[in-house]
């Protein structure tokens, strides 16, 4: 269905024709998100760039009276095609909603516009001593619109939780344009339901999230990161269980996979890394003491699990090679081939071990390119498929490997979605990982909040 | 040289992670995705999907660009976005727009560039002058120095070739007559062959056989005997590297350019090497890099030799970027005012860059945001400093 000139009339005049793209030309880039699509394709009818709550309010009336549906847009970098216009319609792109609206260092909080970047808020608050912990890869241009629509984290999950953790109070626009705020601006609230975390993780299904109001924290003083490496998988993860059991607190605990460390040496030489089974990225942080305190606890528990190296940053300019060579994963991971799948799996951190060795057998029976890195202090793996869809055994051969490797993950007590979403991608695995009455729950849920389905369809359910 | 269908593969590989958007100085102006390398990428896709065909307004898209290259070395997979953006504006050539087809055919002729010279009359009739396009176009024409023939103190045995833009040649020969000074003082012989333009217009338009119709040209034209061509301009030096690429299947041709393209020097590359006395300025400066820059560090030493403390900043487009200046006027001021933001807060007394359509760039942003400050080229500053001690 496209739109029929009237209509587009109606919407320029909500947001002035420089905020509307009608052309086919104009449209077409945001058919898509990360994942690649083949060749079918749907494109949007119409893509508006709202400039306040009042133009969002109008279109969903509009959409809501002409049936017509709604895609919230962030920066589309999430990995499981949640972006994507499945039954064409309006994609509203909010990258000029993206203020920062208060900083209120007296309450501890920050509301912003749902555009507003999650690095962004990042430095505007670390200026003021201030901390937003949840960081997501793609932090760089990923908005906070989407982070919470996403329920994204990142590797200080670990230890400061995921954006779920940090959200005070959202405003809300439902399906029939009217705003709510899900809570009140106070470091508590429980006065009914927690229509909050309703809306975290919701990815546009049930309403539009126009502002945030984000719980901050003080900044800690001291950041240090520290470079373990392992003969074997089962030697890292066991330092893994050693350092949970012990109470030790990192603020993360990354693992990288031979395979991922060959990569990035390969494409971007850091001189900072050296071929082992595995390698654990642990960064600490706090105050100068318990730092110290704890980077000796951990070398110490890494030690007694066999790590054949550890490298610790000695400076802020050692961390940054350190984050350097971590960040480049994913980029020389990407260069491996045409595609890559990032699938982002959860299975109880002290079952590591058997996830790895089943991804890796996997990988070997299948015949494919997998790299493995994720967040081992939360279970959290993103098993990177590095192949080319284009060619249809190879995607075959993907699909075989991706649900040989979800049923092993709910196996053991998985799940397979720990910060990434659903999506369209993931849409047929829901089943896996919920009861046909938590669906049907959901789908309750959804039908209470948008009746008619204009919101994101197609998408979660 | 590569067509637009055999970076088929190079186009697919594009991941969409979208990162390009927070380095993409365009998109942080319009905050389209229509103008940002993942979504040129999707539409390019699209072309060889068979979904979209080019046409004026993928092409008016894709000319958003600024080839800034920021994408390029930003991006996780590597992607070279300028040589594939190129490609497809060579293979859209049909649909660029016709007034930018006519300005071309004005650089190609030199009677034309002379008309167009007599615009340095400006200088003499400043009558726009109470408007600020009349202020920058004043600003712009003024030269930085005049020419006096300068006797040699030192004795060379150096022969070089200057290679000056249409800009030096018909409507600022400042920085081209600092060159000819530094050179006499220093006893170097130059000669100033009569090239044509360097042609990077045609080849960002994607006036593919233009482009390499005036690379012949100029490259015939290279003195048998010079040891060095020197540039003044990076995006003319520029052209020269590409010279080379698009005379791919002429052997000979080929061979000869990258021959001269060997020679190809920038000047402060030249300045460095040749170990000319350099003036001490114990000032604080701001640099600002050309996109087309290839020697930002041996710039950067130089600046050091002179004593010049470079004010650290974000690098970024000036948003001059030849007729983009004109063709995406308000994404080209809104790039040139961030700019001089970026200059006022480092409170540096002056700013040097080493293109001349920068320089435009510059002198449009100070005046757009009301603040004043000289620009200038190191050789200039070199040249100001031959008789009284200047500063900046």
């Amino acid at each position: 269905m496209s739109m029929d000139n009237a209509k587009i009339k109606q919407i320029e005049k909500i947001f002035g024709k420089d905020n509307v793209l009608s052309q086919i030309e104009d449209r077409y880039p945001y058919a898509f998100d990360v994942i690649e699509q083949g060749d079918d394709v749907s494109i949007p009818d119409i893509v508006v760039f709202p400039e306040n709550k009042n133009q969002i309010q109008e279109i969903v009336k509009f959409a809501n009276e002409n049936n017509i549906a709604i895609i919230p847009r962030g920066a589309g970098t999430n990995q499981v095609g949640s972006c994507i216009p499945k039954k064409n319609g309006i994609v509203i792109h909010f990258s000029k909603m993206d203020k920062i609206l208060e900083i209120d260092e007296a309450n501890l909080n920050c509301t912003v516009q749902t555009g507003a970047i999650v690095g962004n808020i990042q430095n505007e608050v670390e200026k003021r001593g201030l901390f937003f912990p949840p960081d997501p890869s793609s932090l760089a241009v990923s908005t906070i619109g989407g982070a919470i629509a996403l329920s994204a984290s990142g590797p200080r999950h670990f230890k400061y939780g995921g954006t779920r953790d940090y959200i005070i109070d959202l405003e809300v626009i439902t399906a029939t344009g009217e705003i709510i705020h899900t809570s009140s601006k106070t470091p508590k609230n429980v006065a009914g339901y927690n229509l909050t975390q309703l809306f975290v993780g919701s990815e546009g299904t049930i309403g539009i999230i126009t502002e945030a109001t984000l719980k901050l924290i003080p900044k800690p003083d001291v950041q240090r990161v520290m470079l373990a490496f392992f003969d074997t998988i089962e030697d890292s993860a066991n330092a893994v269980s050693s350092i949970i059991k012990h109470c030790l607190r990192p603020s993360t605990i990354d693992l990288m996979d031979e395979k991922t460390i060959e990569t990035i040496e390969k494409f971007s030489p850091t001189g900072i890394l050296r071929i082992a089974q595995a390698c654990l990225i642990i960064e600490v942080d706090g105050t100068e003491i318990d730092v110290q305190d704890q980077t000796k606890k951990i070398i110490a528990v890494c030690n007694d699990h066999n790590a054949c190296e550890i490298k610790f940053a000695k400076n802020k300019e050692e961390s940054e090679k350190i984050w350097f060579a971590r960040r480049q994963a994913f980029s020389s991971v990407a260069k491996l081939n045409f595609d890559i799948v990032t699938e982002d799996i959860v299975v109880p951190p002290s079952r590591l071990v058997d996830m790895v060795k089943k991804i890796q057998a996997i990988s070997k029976k299948y015949d494919l390119v997998i790299t493995i890195m994720g967040h081992s202090g939360d279970g959290n793996l993103h098993p990177n498929f590095s192949l080319d869809l284009r060619d249809e055994d190879q995607k075959n051969r993907y699909k075989i490997a991706e649900k040989e490797m979800f049923d092993y993950v709910i196996e053991l007590g998985g799940t397979i979605a720990g910060e990434h979403g659903i999506g369209s991608l993931k849409k047929p695995y829901i089943g896996m990982v919920n009861s046909e009455l938590n669906l049907k729950f959901m789908r309750m849920i959804k039908e209470v909040f948008d009746p008619k389905n204009i919101f994101n369809p197609e998408k979660i359910l | 040289m590569k067509d637009f269908l055999d970076y088929k593969d190079e186009i697919y590989t594009c991941s969409r992670c979208g990162l390009c958007q927070s380095v993409c100085p365009v998109y942080e102006i319009t905050k389209k995705e229509t103008t940002v390398s993942r979504g040129f990428f999707s539409l390019l896709n699209g072309i060889i999907k068979g979904h979209l065909k080019f046409n004026k307004k993928i092409r008016k898209n894709i000319d958003t660009c600024l080839t800034c290259n920021k994408c390029k070395n930003y991006c996780p997979s590597g992607i070279d976005a300028e040589k594939i953006i190129i490609s497809a504006k060579i293979a859209s050539y049909a649909y660029a727009p016709f007034w930018k087809k006519l300005v071309l055919s004005g650089l190609y002729s030199k009677n034309f560039l002379k008309l167009a010279s007599l615009s340095k009359l400006y200088l003499i009739f400043p009558i726009l002058n109470f408007s600020k396009i009349g202020k920058i176009l004043y600003e712009f024409l003024k030269p930085n120095i005049k020419y006096k023939k300068q006797n040699p103190i030192k004795t060379s045995n150096l022969n070089v070739a200057f290679f000056s833009g249409c800009i030096n040649n018909y409507f600022n020969s400042s920085s081209l007559d600092a060159m000819k000074m530094i050179c006499e003082q220093n006893g170097i012989n130059y000669t100033m062959p009569d090239f044509d333009c360097c042609t990077m217009p045609a080849y960002n338009i994607g006036d593919i056989d233009s482009f390499k119709k005036f690379a012949k040209k100029n490259l015939a034209k290279i003195p048998n005997n010079v040891d060095y061509i020197i540039f003044d301009c990076a995006t003319c030096k520029k052209a020269f590297a590409i010279y080379i690429e698009v005379l791919d299947g002429e052997e000979k041709e080929q061979k000869k350019a990258q021959a001269v393209w060997d020679k190809c020097k920038h000047i402060n590359e030249f300045l460095l090497e040749q170990n000319i006395d350099l003036p001490q300025l114990n000032s604080k400066a701001f640099y600002h890099t050309p996109c087309h820059l290839d020697c930002e560090d041996a710039t950067l030493e130089l600046m050091q030799k002179m004593n010049i403390e470079v004010a650290p900043s974000e690098k970024r487009c000036c948003g001059s970027a030849g007729l983009f200046l004109i063709e995406n006027i308000k994404i080209s001021n809104a790039l040139a005012k961030k700019k001089a933001y970026d200059i006022n807060i480092t409170a540096a007394n002056a700013i040097f860059t080493d293109c001349p359509l920068c320089r435009l760039g510059l002198i449009k942003g100070s005046i757009l945001s009301n603040f004043d400050k000289k620009i200038f080229n190191l050789a200039e500053i070199i040249v100001k400093n031959m008789e009284t001690n200047f500063k900046v």
